[in-house]
């Protein structure tokens, strides 16, 4: 029941604009239309992100490099429940929003989709944000060149979020 | 992120001679550049679909809607005296947006808000509190219907799409709270 009530909310979602579309009287399907535009305009332009860093990421597990890598914490990860696979997204999530997307899909393809590492990434994914280029971007919009300690608060969220992520999927509950 | 790049592909390059694996280093870069288009092509109908349906939403006055309801919540946040009507609508306009995850959107209402706070604020160049605040609440990403991420869910099947909504919403709302007090406790020790 709780299930299909979470799994209408997008199919509610759509309703609303539509219909709230409808009722301001706007072009409900060019505007859609425009939308769509905007959004193939974005993908073409993270195309070459994308493929920079499916590569690099292929590269770094398959020439079992990421293993080298994690091996002196390898046993301490394992011990902790912090699965290998999540790694590289919990690292690049601050970075790169297009290098986390990529290996969101990379880890559900190599782990399938209803593993842990999988429901790990998700969270992560979800849960934080592009947190350097944001703040990069923002200050930028507002001439800012003394931070003033943003940074270092916004990196400490995004490390709680990745904590949360593998202490709440290794409960189980869900 | 240039040197994470070139460290990566020099690291795997090194590593995969001394394993001896150094002939299958371009098998896997054109198996691995095929993938990057595939799960392109994969994602691209889907984020489409999505940015078309929140163009709808964003052309009406129903976000505007949601951001009022908001503006009484926020104002406990901010310093009232930096803040303008104009300030306070593109702000709003920005959290509800990130809240439904129409990024593209929340970003050009985020930059509006930086700009016009850090015209208010009386020192330049220097971030205010209230921007900074602004700013947190930007980088912990509190997304309520995280559309893209379960629609990805959905498109490999499986079993329970939506079974990551409720660890979801505790890890944005706990990660967003420790980086509000975070920042609250450092804009105090840290001088402008």
């Amino acid at each position: 029941m709780i299930q299909y009530i979470f799994a209408s909310i997008m199919p509610l979602l759509i309703l609303i604009c539509i219909v709230s579309g409808v009722i301001a009287k706007k072009n409900v399907f060019a505007l859609f239309i425009d939308g769509v535009n905007e959004g193939l305009k974005v993908t073409l332009k993270v195309f070459p992100h994308i493929l920079g860093i499916t590569i690099a990421v292929s590269l770094l597990r398959d020439t079992k490099a990421l293993e080298v890598l994690l091996s002196p914490i390898c046993s301490l990860l394992e011990k902790s429940g912090v699965p290998q696979g999540i790694v590289p997204i919990a690292f690049f999530r601050s970075i790169s929003g297009g290098a986390s997307m990529t290996m969101l899909i990379d880890t559900i393809e190599n782990y399938g989709v209803n593993s842990k590492e999988s429901k790990m990434a998700t969270i992560i994914m979800a849960g934080s944000e592009t947190t350097i280029y944001v703040i990069t971007m923002l200050f930028a919009a507002g001439k800012i060149t003394k931070g003033r300690g943003v940074i270092v608060a916004g990196l400490t969220a995004d490390v709680i979020a990745v904590l949360l992520a593998i202490i709440l999927i290794n409960m189980n509950w869900w | 992120m240039s040197y994470i790049w070139c460290t990566i592909i020099i690291l795997s390059i090194i590593v995969s001679f001394a394993f001896g694996t150094a002939d299958k280093f371009i098998e896997i870069i054109s198996t691995s550049s095929l993938k990057a288009i595939q799960n392109c092509l994969t994602l691209l109908g889907m984020t489409c679909f999505w940015t078309g349906i929140f163009n709808v939403l964003k052309n009406t006055s129903l976000i505007k809607c949601i951001a009022k309801i908001l503006t009484p919540i926020l104002s406990k946040l901010f310093n009232k005296e930096e803040i303008n009507e104009e300030i306070n609508e593109n702000m709003s306009l920005n959290i509800t947006c990130n809240m439904l995850g129409v990024g593209n959107a929340a970003t050009v209402y985020g930059l509006k808000t930086a700009e016009e706070m850090s015209k208010a604020s009386k020192e330049k160049g220097v971030v205010s509190d209230n921007l900074a605040t602004f700013i947190i609440i930007n980088t912990a990403s509190l997304q309520l219907i995280p559309t893209s991420i379960i629609s990805i869910l959905i498109l490999y099947k499986a079993e329970r799409p939506t079974g990551i909504l409720v660890p979801l919403w505790i890890t944005s709302i706990v990660s967003l709270l420790v980086g509000i007090i975070m920042i609250k406790v450092l804009n105090k020790v840290v001088k402008k």
